[in-house]
């Protein structure tokens, strides 16, 4: 309620004294600023700058190659299916990833034994890091010695092993991911949802709203700037995916079937060396990225107004 | 209080001259490598030794895993830092040679003082040079052999090793076992590992560059592709896309009958109580072969004491040294003379030095190693035994996709 009553008061006017306020911000934002410069928006130039070169371990001065790294990319079967299967990994950990966590924060936000306990339980893989949670992974899902080939040798199935499978291995990587970040998302929605005013609830109840009608008219409208936060952030980390990939399937995973964007970046840039086809990808990427967040931005303002 | 403070700044004044002192004295030589697995003791031993008979410039080594060892080097040298000797896998050679940053050491090799070429293969000459010249010495050698589990083998009614191909492949069809206990004649993994599928190649006397042309689409390199392929494929001998370290472990875990690596995998083995041997490859239509791997020593061109460094790079050539690694490792002697040597105790020394002689490296010379092994073998021999493709045609697509690589 803070909120709104804060955003109800007439702003106040500032004095006008442009330099010297203007002066304090700049002091204010200066070390985040430095920082960003050499840590993000150098690195984003010079990759730029990479991507047109034809770049060599020794050389002294880079070859100029114009815009031909971005024409090879065109023609680069390993780069479509290295964004297909990014495509792939979005689209299933995004949608997923925001309505599993959603529906742990609703269970979890009543009163319900081992309250703390569960919480803290489906958060804890968020702390481990990823390398260590995809070896564990890789571990449970390998036919031969793993938890999983032992479970089914039970019920007398057969052997399978998703992580040497074409089909099955993407699919392996989308759930371990949705495992270990099914917390994050999990706790800002339980921090969005004890947000939202007790009023409008017993409101909605006096107006003899169901549990359905409170969620879909009180608890959904009221968590719009959560959605919008854990949207963007999940659909950039999504695109950004390596780890899982990398670990659990390393080299691509059978046939490049779980080869992302990111691990193909790697795979030319570290192992090829070939640092300039590796950037112009990278660029790519930030673009798609970019304009991905752009439109999300533009399409939740229109929500609000 | 007076007498207090004089002492520790006394002391103070002595521990800085000792520190600096022995910064001014002993420059020490760096040297990186990614010996993280047992034979580590080995290479901590002798680096020690020379490090102790050279106060002057003893050794500071840096052990990491090679895959972090190698991207970190990669910037080093091209910002003109890095380490004084690096240790790296033969392949890496050609792409620092051809950068620069590595130094010529043709001379010193000819001059065959310490570093005499004469005890070398001719496989491991070659791999030591890149354009006609020396940049690399050898630290150490490694072949291929066929282990088999004895057990699996006794069960199955096999009372040798086989020596053909036309036995092997009964034996691996004897061996393989298909359902929910199923067992593996022959693990041969596809990514991440020591090469197996050229050696399948080169005994059906095909190859992958023949002459500095590609040959993946020789006849006889198909005929290997579609053998091995439709066993794979249609007998089940092996799980497909393996990793080299996958394979190990279903080997060592008892569930398959025979695996092609190297010596380094004895000392688990025999940890895990496995009851097991090693045979030569079975011979097939092309002769006999075997694959060969060796760790090879580089100095940094921008190193201060190259005198210091490639004294330290020859040790690792001496008698001593490879008698010592051999009969601490398994690992083969790289120096010819030494085997067969009543000083070879360790069996599997012994075992693994007797395919020195039809053992060959895997794309010597080939500065796109990486991209020639992960984007154009790798893929095609997937694409052959997941069922993609039929061999001919994927040998052909490999084909064309090598030779832009070799004529960019």
């Amino acid at each position: 309620m803070s909120s709104r009553t804060a955003r109800l008061q007439p702003s106040r006017p500032w004095p006008a004294m442009p330099n010297r306020t203007t002066i304090a911000a700049w002091c204010f934002l200066a070390p985040s600023l430095i920082v960003l410069a050499v840590f993000v928006f150098w690195p984003i130039v010079y990759s730029f700058d990479l991507s047109l070169h034809k770049w060599k371990f020794s050389a002294d001065a880079q070859e100029w190659a114009g815009f031909a790294n971005y024409a090879r990319m065109w023609r680069d079967a390993r780069f479509w299916n290295a964004l297909g299967n990014t495509v792939y990994y979005t689209a299933f950990t995004v949608p997923l990833g925001v309505a599993l966590p959603l529906a742990l924060a609703l269970a979890l936000n009543r009163a319900i034994p081992f309250r703390a306990l569960l919480r803290s339980a489906f958060f804890l893989p968020v702390i481990a890091s990823f390398a260590i949670v995809a070896l564990a992974w890789r571990f449970m899902l390998d036919p031969d010695i793993g938890l999983l080939a032992y479970w089914l040798s039970f019920l007398g199935m057969p052997h399978v092993s998703p992580l040497r499978d074409p089909n099955l291995a993407m699919p392996a990587v989308i759930i371990a991911s949705l495992w270990k970040n099914l917390g994050f998302n999990m706790v800002i929605y339980l921090a969005g949802l004890q947000a939202i005013p007790i009023v409008l609830y017993e409101a909605a109840r006096i107006d003899g709203a169901n549990s359905f009608q409170q969620f879909w008219n009180v608890t959904w409208p009221q968590l719009r700037t959560t959605n919008i936060f854990v949207l963007v952030i999940s659909i950039i980390g999504a695109f950004q995916v390596f780890d899982p990939a990398f670990v659990m399937t390393p080299g691509g995973g059978p046939l490049f079937s779980t080869e992302t964007l990111v691990t193909y970046i790697y795979r030319q840039g570290i192992t090829n060396l070939n640092l300039s086809y590796a950037a112009s990808i990278g660029i790519f990427l930030f673009a798609v990225v970019f304009l991905l967040t752009l439109a999300q931005l533009r399409i939740t303002r229109s929500w609000e107004d | 209080m007076k007498r207090i403070a004089a002492l520790a700044s006394a002391s103070i004044v002595a521990i800085a001259a000792t520190v600096c002192g022995s910064a001014a004295f002993a420059a020490p030589l760096t040297f990186w490598n990614g010996f993280t697995g047992p034979d580590r003791p080995t290479i901590e031993a002798l680096t020690k030794q020379w490090s102790d008979a050279h106060p002057d410039t003893p050794v500071q080594m840096d052990i990491e895993p090679w895959d972090s060892m190698l991207q970190k080097l990669q910037a080093a040298m091209a910002s003109g830092s890095g380490p004084d000797v690096v240790a790296f896998n033969f392949a890496q050679l050609p792409r620092y040679a051809e950068s620069g940053f590595i130094m010529d050491i043709t001379d010193e090799v000819k001059a065959g003082g310490a570093l005499d070429p004469s005890v070398w293969s001719d496989g491991l000459k070659q791999v030591l040079q890149y354009n006609g010249k020396y940049y690399a010495a050898p630290l150490n050698f490694a072949t291929l052999m066929m282990y088999y589990n004895k057990d699996i083998f006794a069960k199955a009614g096999i009372s040798e090793p086989p020596k053909t191909w036309d036995d092997w492949v009964a034996a691996i069809k004897k061996t393989t076992v298909t359902g929910s206990n199923s067992q593996y004649g022959l693990l041969i993994p596809d990514h991440e590992t020591i090469p197996n599928w050229p050696i399948l190649l080169w005994g059906n006397g095909g190859d992958v560059i023949k002459d500095g042309k590609p040959y993946l689409d020789d006849a006889k390199t198909v005929g290997a592709l579609t053998l091995w392929g439709d066993l794979v494929l249609n007998d089940k001998i092996t799980p497909t896309g393996l990793s080299g370290a996958d394979a190990d472990k279903l080997f060592q875990s008892g569930k398959a009958a025979m695996e092609i690596t190297g010596p380094w995998m004895t000392n688990g083995f025999t940890a895990a109580k496995l009851n097991y041997d090693v045979a030569p490859i079975p011979t097939g239509p092309g002769g006999p072969v075997t694959l060969a791997d060796s760790i090879v020593l580089v100095i940094n061109k921008a190193t201060k004491d190259p005198k210091a460094a490639l004294d330290f790079v020859a040790m690792w050539n001496s008698k001593a040294a490879q008698l010592k690694i051999a009969n601490d490792t398994g690992f083969p002697p790289l120096r010819t003379d030494l085997s067969g040597s009543p000083e070879l105790t360790n069996e599997w020394a012994a075992k693994f030095s007797t395919v020195v002689p039809v053992s060959r490296f895997s794309l010597p010379n080939q500065v796109n190693f990486a991209q020639i092994d992960g984007d154009v073998f790798t893929p095609m021999i997937q694409s052959i035994t997941f069922g993609k493709e039929k061999a001919a045609e994927a040998a052909q697509q490999a084909n064309d996709q090598l030779s832009d690589l070799l004529n960019p």
